[in-house]
């Protein structure tokens, strides 16, 4: 006998009411919260609940069509559904009330663009019966089921579509990037209650540029040089569609300082160089679901 | 040497949940020092013994000792005759007096009480085994739990974020000592203080000696109190097995706000009761 298997052909991903295209991977788990007391006297214990009941989440895309996972940096929760038919919306995977601690864009030779986002889940997750669910996060759902077909892929972007805007790119091989953006939060609670009262950014927000650079006449910085001498550069990096060169997304950096730089070299590579830089956003503002601010601004399609 | 598990902790006979427990008996002495003469000549007692004791707990919902205890000693009117619990530890066991209680509803965790009781008596016995197993509750449900507290009054649950709830009773006794006696004749419950301590986000500045604790609540008209129910009420909403801690007649002493990096402006309140 054989079982019917669960593959991606039947795992829809949608973050709130819309669909993510070019999805790789969902992980998602969770942990109860207990832990054995032991009392004197006895060798029995209990199991008591100790620490806030939360999940993680993590999602990864192709950059398709637009970057789904910008909109997430935000001071706002993003619920998440997985379904094998959209019209059966009680047969759900999901999660509500997630917040994006991490993003990240990447892309290496040999690597087709990626986005992946990290939520941490302070409602639930797991198959929540639709009845359970908070008004939003039905509605989402809801909404799912009266539009299943969402479209298709439409635009997708290459390493050969990758367009870096750096000084030091213009006459040096960009191997790799990666942007990260590390949105730390703080949970707070009041009594009576298992989910928390409110949930803020715990600022600064962190976002971390990374480069890979075969060298050709890479200005090396030193250590010693800081922090009387900083190294700020303003640059950009565009994500484009494969087929037309239109951005899918961008990033703008402006004033970001270069806070690593490793030089590595061997008999079998040329002297490659890997260049970290770091930028920390004081206050986030956003705008149409993009990060607008005088460190960062990003767009999407 | 005897494990924890093989330890009895047991008031009157009754078990606790104990996590820890300590125990030190104090013997007062002074130095016996003439004039003339270079050393003591000998030691001499200097008050009475007594043995001071302090146990952490995890309260069962409805069958909390301690609270049970406060409860008797505020409503007492036999100030004279205080009555001793028969205390028993791992084999040692002695009179005690409840010095103080006190329980904490900190965010996300099983509420925990905190008790101190005194000794005027010398106690008796040895380390020693458990002579028979206390019956423990098996599953957290009966467990106080910060998920389960609130604030209720007579109108329902009063709506005002509370982050962390403490509340402390203290008592004076006085042991009575007379002539030709080592130990104390009786023991006497002279007064006792209560405390509350509540964390809020909200700053309410003390504006004259006699603001009422229940304004914190906002709902003085209905007497504001600490509930705590059983965690099994998260999945059975029939539970209403309860312990209330009455705020009434509390008075504002303290409303200290403080700020910190990476977190709130918090206000922390502190309210009195003297009986």
């Amino acid at each position: 006998m054989s079982f019917s298997l669960i593959n991606k052909d039947n795992q829809k991903l949608f973050l709130g009411s819309g669909q993510v295209f070019g999805a790789q991977s969902i992980e998602a788990s969770y942990r109860v919260n207990e832990a054995p007391v032991n009392f004197i006297g006895t060798r029995h214990f209990i199991k008591v609940p100790i620490g806030i009941q939360a999940g993680a989440v993590n999602l990864r895309a192709l950059v398709a069509n637009k970057d789904p996972f910008i909109k997430c940096i935000s001071e706002s929760t993003f619920n998440g559904f997985v379904l094998k038919d959209t019209s059966n919306i009680n047969d759900n995977y999901g999660f509500y009330s997630g917040y994006l601690t991490n993003y990240t864009s990447s892309c290496a030779i040999g690597q087709m663009p990626e986005v992946s986002a990290t939520f941490t889940v302070l409602g639930d997750l797991g198959k929540i019966p639709t009845g359970e669910m908070p008004a939003g996060a039905l509605a989402e759902l809801q909404y799912i089921q009266s539009n299943p077909n969402q479209g298709s892929i439409t635009k997708i972007s290459t390493p050969s579509n990758i367009e870096i805007t750096l000084d030091d790119a213009q006459t040096n091989l960009v191997n790799s990037y990666s942007v990260s953006i590390d949105v730390p939060r703080q949970d707070f609670y009041i009594m009576g209650s298992r989910f928390p009262h409110q949930i803020l950014i715990n600022y600064p927000i962190v976002a971390t540029v990374s480069f890979q650079i075969i060298v050709n006449d890479y200005d090396f910085s030193s250590f010693r040089g800081f922090p009387c001498k900083q190294t700020l550069k303003n640059f950009e990096i565009n994500i484009k569609n494969e087929a037309d060169a239109t951005a899918i997304t961008s990033f703008r950096f402006s004033g970001i300082e270069l806070v690593a730089e490793s030089y590595s070299v061997n008999t079998e590579d040329n002297l490659v160089v890997n260049a970290e830089y770091r930028s920390y956003i004081p206050i986030l503002t956003t705008s149409s679901g993009n990060i607008n601010t005088p460190e960062l601004i990003t767009s999407t399609s | 040497m005897i494990f924890f598990n093989n330890c009895d902790v047991r008031v009157n006979g009754t078990g606790l949940m104990a996590e820890s427990v300590s125990l030190s008996s104090q013997n007062s002495l002074r130095p016996i020092r003439p004039l003339g003469r270079k050393a003591q000549t000998s030691i001499e007692p200097d008050g009475a013994i007594s043995s001071d004791l302090s146990v952490s707990y995890y309260i069962e919902v409805g069958k909390d000792l301690g609270h049970a205890e406060v409860l008797e000693m505020k409503a007492t009117t036999d100030f004279e005759t205080l009555t001793p619990r028969q205390i028993t530890i791992a084999g040692i066991t002695g009179n005690f007096y409840l010095q103080s209680y006190k329980i904490r509803v900190s965010p996300n965790e099983a509420v925990k009480a905190d008790v101190t009781y005194k000794s005027f008596e010398p106690l008796s016995g040895q380390v020693a085994e458990k002579i028979n197993d206390i019956t423990f509750p098996t599953g957290y449900t009966g467990l106080a739990h910060y998920w389960t507290s609130e604030i209720r009054s007579d109108a329902g649950v009063v709506n005002v974020p509370i982050f962390n709830f403490a509340y402390s009773f203290n008592a004076r006794t006085d042991p009575v000592y007379t002539l030709g006696r080592k130990y104390p004749n009786q023991v006497l419950l002279i007064s006792s203080e209560e405390e509350v301590n509540v964390l809020k986000d909200q700053f309410k500045p003390i504006t004259f000696y006699g603001m009422s604790g229940c304004e914190e609540f906002e709902d003085c008209l209905n007497n504001p109190r600490l509930r705590l129910y059983p965690l099994g009420r998260l999945c059975d909403e029939n539970i209403n097995t309860y312990m209330e801690f009455d705020m009434s007649g509390a008075q504002v002493s303290a409303s200290n706000l403080s700020i910190n990096v990476n977190d709130f402006a918090k206000t922390e309140i502190i309210m009195k009761r003297y009986n």
